[in-house]
């Protein structure tokens, strides 16, 4: 079971999120915040598997909430979910420390991008590799 | 008195005046008591002896006596007394004789006073002894005579009358005086004298006579010559005329002939003569032959003169001394239709315009009287009646010794010059009055006027009062006229003007300036459009400038305030902009994620409950909803780059560098020095925008595929300079860029809003370098720096 921990702002897509990945037997949802400041403030003991971040949160951002669990735990897995299509944001978002960058679009690759990167592959979604 | 006493009287009378003659009688008849000599018996002894000697004398004699010198004469003075006698006798002589008493006073005065003599041989005196004064010659002697006591009583005359005498010696002295000169008149030798008969035989000739005829002396002595011998046949007849005027008139006037000599040479000669005696006449010759040759020549050339002058286009004509006309040309008559003989003598007058042909001719006879020459312009008539304008002129052809011979004239047409003139001073006349009720609408509009009106000779100077500008500026007329008009225009603004002003004065193009002037009224200052343009001349010589300011201070502020608005909006549009952006990216693009995974969770489920039918349909709903995700990822970045609210403009220059490429195919070089942080998010938009605009021109116009973008920091102000190695552009092609929505006016002026600036650096074919320039905290809306 891969435990993941869920950082969306959007009250509807921590949902859909939540209940798109309870849907997966493999996958738990041990937490969802709405916020980078939450999720530094309530992050789940134990540690989860792995971090799915919104990249545009309000106050501190996707980015900056990478760097600093980065610091914090320099090994965890995360995933920054992103709506931004250009590639300067996955560059950033892999020079924060983030395993992978899924563009907000496929709902498919969701399972696909978390599984890779628990595998130890960092994750790029296939439109922003053409 | 008794008769004894008048015998006694008679008596004594009779002794003292004895004898015949007539006035001895008279004497003893007469009563000489009523004389101042009393009567004769009173006599001194002296007296009556005189007396009775004198009158009985024959030499012509008179006694005057006593201090009245009263006269007794005798009968050889009696011709003498003439009608004065016989009242005369026992008359004082001054009453007998006044017209002479001038000359005999002094006589008797000499004779009585002081017992002189006096002689005087051929006395010429004048008379009034026969009722009108007469000359007459005397000699005369005078001496005193003694009375009875020794004293003088009286002067005794002898008078010789010697008129005939005189007379004749005159005469004589006339005769040998023609004698003489008829001898010189013979010895002339410029002169022929001839002496001839009533029959024209010649009777004698002087010397020169012979020479000037040719011929001989003995055959003139012979009686062989006469008039026809020497005259040519045809001037005979005006020879017979002359010797009938002879025979008529005692004498001939003056006439001219042409002679021939026995040697067959011929010659001229001016003939006069005169009758001496019934049958002996004398004529003079003077030889002409050079005067008339050289008048024959005078003529000749005169002819030819005449005939040249018949060609001559102009009116030419010749007046004796006087001013009367003796000639004109042919061109006279042709134009004014007056033949010669009309226009001669003063003729011509007639032909001057009435109005003024009296001007004219007092002009004329001044002219003719003083010598001077005369020139005038007038009409005159032509042959159709119709006049025409002419310079008319005389000069005066003078001898050797300056007289005048002859006026020499001429008429220039001269009426399309005149009418020329005419219509020049016309036209002078009407610009004179349209420039002057210009000059009167230029000065109410100057004072009238709400525009500033002025005006300033061509060196640019005030040329003379603008009140508008005083009652605009507050300036008083004497700043204005010393060219202080800058001290009324805002420091800001005095050198660009000033520099504007000096390139239009010194080109002679158009001034045109906006600049801030000083409003005394409202105490502010307020924007002006000036306005001037040089007057010229017609040769393009500038005389002078004459311009206007209009206040545009609303204008302008209107103008602020709509570039104020249209960045406000742009502004606006751009946070529009960045709001959809947003609204998309974090609502719309979110909850069509939502909705893909939730439509995933059905597929999911219906695969489940194999309903595999339904579950197809809502994967091709799935797939349309991710087109959707798609679409409004890219309108996302369209609407506004959402790197631009993120990060710097290194980084978002870098995005719009990849943008460019994999969108546009545009190779973009993207040089990015070290720039001071934070600069504001609107600022990042815009020089972003720029930037990006101007990339799309390199893409559409520069006909290339790689711009270089320069970001640097230089002191406080930001550059980005975008260069091309394109086809460049000119001028003109500014306003091309103006259709693509974001022209480089637009730029510039966006730039201008933050206090940056843009320099463009191009030419055709040589690529472009625009150059961008903004500091790095720009001055706030609504500080915009004029």
């Amino acid at each position: 079971m891969v435990r993941v921990f869920v950082v969306e702002d959007h009250p509807l897509m921590r949902d859909m999120l939540t209940e798109f990945l309870a849907l997966e037997e493999i996958f738990e949802v041990v937490g969802v915040v709405d916020s980078a400041e939450a999720a530094l403030e309530r992050f789940p003991d134990p540690l989860p598997d792995l971090v799915l971040i919104d990249m545009s949160l309000p106050g501190m951002s996707g980015i900056d909430l990478l760097r600093k669990l980065h610091e914090r735990q320099p090994g965890l897995p995360c995933a920054m979910l992103s709506g931004h299509g250009e590639k300067h944001y996955v560059e950033q978002a892999f020079e924060a420390g983030a395993s992978g960058y899924i563009l907000k679009g496929e709902p498919d690759e969701l399972p696909q991008a978390i599984q890779q990167i628990l595998a130890g592959k960092p994750f790029i979604s296939p439109e922003l590799q053409r | 008195m008794s008769l004894t006493d008048q015998a006694f009287r008679q008596n004594l009378t009779a002794k003292i005046f004895h004898g015949e003659g007539e006035l001895a009688r008279r004497c003893r008849e007469k009563d000489w008591s009523q004389t101042p000599l009393g009567p004769v018996e009173s006599w001194s002894m002296s007296l009556r002896t005189t007396a009775g000697l004198v009158v009985a004398s024959p030499t012509p004699m008179i006694l005057l006596w006593g201090p009245q010198l009263v006269q007794i004469y005798n009968d050889g003075y009696r011709v003498v007394m003439g009608n004065k006698h016989p009242v005369g006798l026992g008359q004082p002589n001054r009453d007998c004789w006044p017209e002479v008493w001038e000359f005999t006073a002094p006589i008797y005065n000499g004779v009585i006073a002081r017992g002189e003599s006096f002689n005087f041989d051929d006395q010429r005196l004048v008379l009034e002894r026969n009722g009108r004064p007469e000359e007459a010659f005397f000699t005369l002697a005078y001496s005193p005579v003694l009375d009875d006591d020794g004293d003088i009583g009286g002067v005794l005359a002898t008078v010789l009358e010697t008129t005939a005498l005189v007379e004749r010696a005159r005469v004589e002295e006339a005769l040998r005086e023609s004698e003489q000169r008829i001898a010189r008149a013979l010895k002339i030798e410029m002169v022929g004298v001839l002496f001839f008969d009533m029959r024209s035989t010649f009777l004698e000739a002087n010397d020169t006579f012979l020479r000037m005829t040719g011929l001989r002396r003995g055959a003139l002595q012979r009686g062989e010559l006469n008039s026809a011998l020497v005259t040519l046949p045809e001037w005979m007849p005006r020879t017979w005329q002359a010797f009938e005027e002879l025979k008529a008139n005692g004498r001939f006037a003056p006439y001219e002939k042409e002679l021939v000599r026995p040697d067959g040479s011929r010659w001229w000669g001016l003939f006069a003569g005169a009758q001496l005696s019934e049958n002996e006449c004398v004529e003079f010759v003077i030889d002409i032959t050079a005067h008339k040759r050289a008048e024959q020549a005078r003529y000749e050339s005169e002819t030819r003169f005449h005939a040249i002058a018949d060609l001559v286009p102009d009116m030419l004509w010749q007046a004796d001394p006087g001013g009367q006309r003796v000639w004109c040309n042919h061109r006279w008559t042709e134009y004014t239709g007056q033949s010669s003989q009309e226009a001669s003598g003063y003729g011509w007058v007639e032909t001057i315009h009435p109005s003024e042909r009296n001007a004219v001719l007092h002009k004329y006879r001044r002219a003719m009287e003083t010598g001077v020459r005369f020139r005038n312009e007038h009409r005159m008539r032509r042959a159709d009646g119709g006049y025409g304008w002419f310079l008319v002129e005389a000069v005066p052809i003078c001898n050797d010794a300056g007289d005048i011979l002859h006026w020499f004239g001429s008429a220039n047409d001269i009426n399309d010059q005149r009418m020329t003139m005419d219509r020049l001073e016309e036209l002078v006349a009407e610009r004179t009055q349209s420039l002057a009720e210009s000059e009167e609408r230029f000065r109410l509009l100057v004072t009238t006027s709400a525009q500033i009106i002025w005006s300033t000779d061509a060196a640019g100077r005030a040329a003379e009062d603008s009140p508008s500008w005083r009652a605009f500026t507050g300036q008083d007329a004497e700043c204005w006229l010393a060219g202080g008009w800058w001290s009324a225009v805002h420091p800001d603004d005095i050198a660009s003007t000033e520099r504007t002003w000096q390139i239009a004065v010194g080109s002679g193009q158009p001034f045109v300036a906006e600049y801030r002037l000083w409003h005394a009224r409202s105490g502010n200052w307020r924007w002006v459009a000036a306005r001037g343009i040089p007057l010229c001349d017609g040769v393009g010589r500038t005389l002078g400038w004459f311009g206007t300011n209009t206040d545009i201070d609303e204008r302008k502020r209107a103008e602020e305030e709509v570039r104020r608005m249209a960045y406000s909006l742009t502004m606006a549009e751009q946070e529009e902009r960045r709001r959809v952006s947003q609204i998309l990216h974090d609502d719309l693009q979110q909850l069509l994620y939502a909705l893909q995974l939730k439509l995933r969770m059905v597929i999911n489920r219906l695969a489940l409950e194999k309903q595999s039918a339904l579950a197809e349909m809502i994967e091709e709903a799935r797939v349309i909803i991710k087109q959707a995700i798609t679409t409004t990822r890219q309108l996302t970045v369209d609407l506004s780059p959402p790197i631009l609210k993120t990060e710097g403009l290194a980084d978002a220059l870098e995005w719009l560098q990849r943008q460019m490429l994999e969108l546009h195919g545009l190779e973009v070089e993207l040089v990015s020095r070290p720039v001071m942080p934070g600069i504001d998010e609107d600022l990042r938009v815009m020089l972003f925008q720029v930037v990006r605009e101007l990339l799309f021109n390199v893409k559409k116009h520069a006909g290339v595929e790689r711009a270089t973008v320069v970001l640097e920091q230089a002191d406080r102000d930001l550059i980005i300079r975008v260069e091309d190695d394109g086809l460049g552009m000119g001028r003109s092609a500014d306003v091309a860029f103006q259709g693509t929505g974001f022209g480089l006016s637009s730029i510039r002026e966006r730039l201008r809003q933050v206090g940056g600036s843009m320099g463009i650096d191009s030419s055709v074919g040589a690529g472009m370098r625009v150059t961008i320039r903004v500091p790095c905290n720009p001055i706030g809306i609504g500080n915009v720096k004029e």
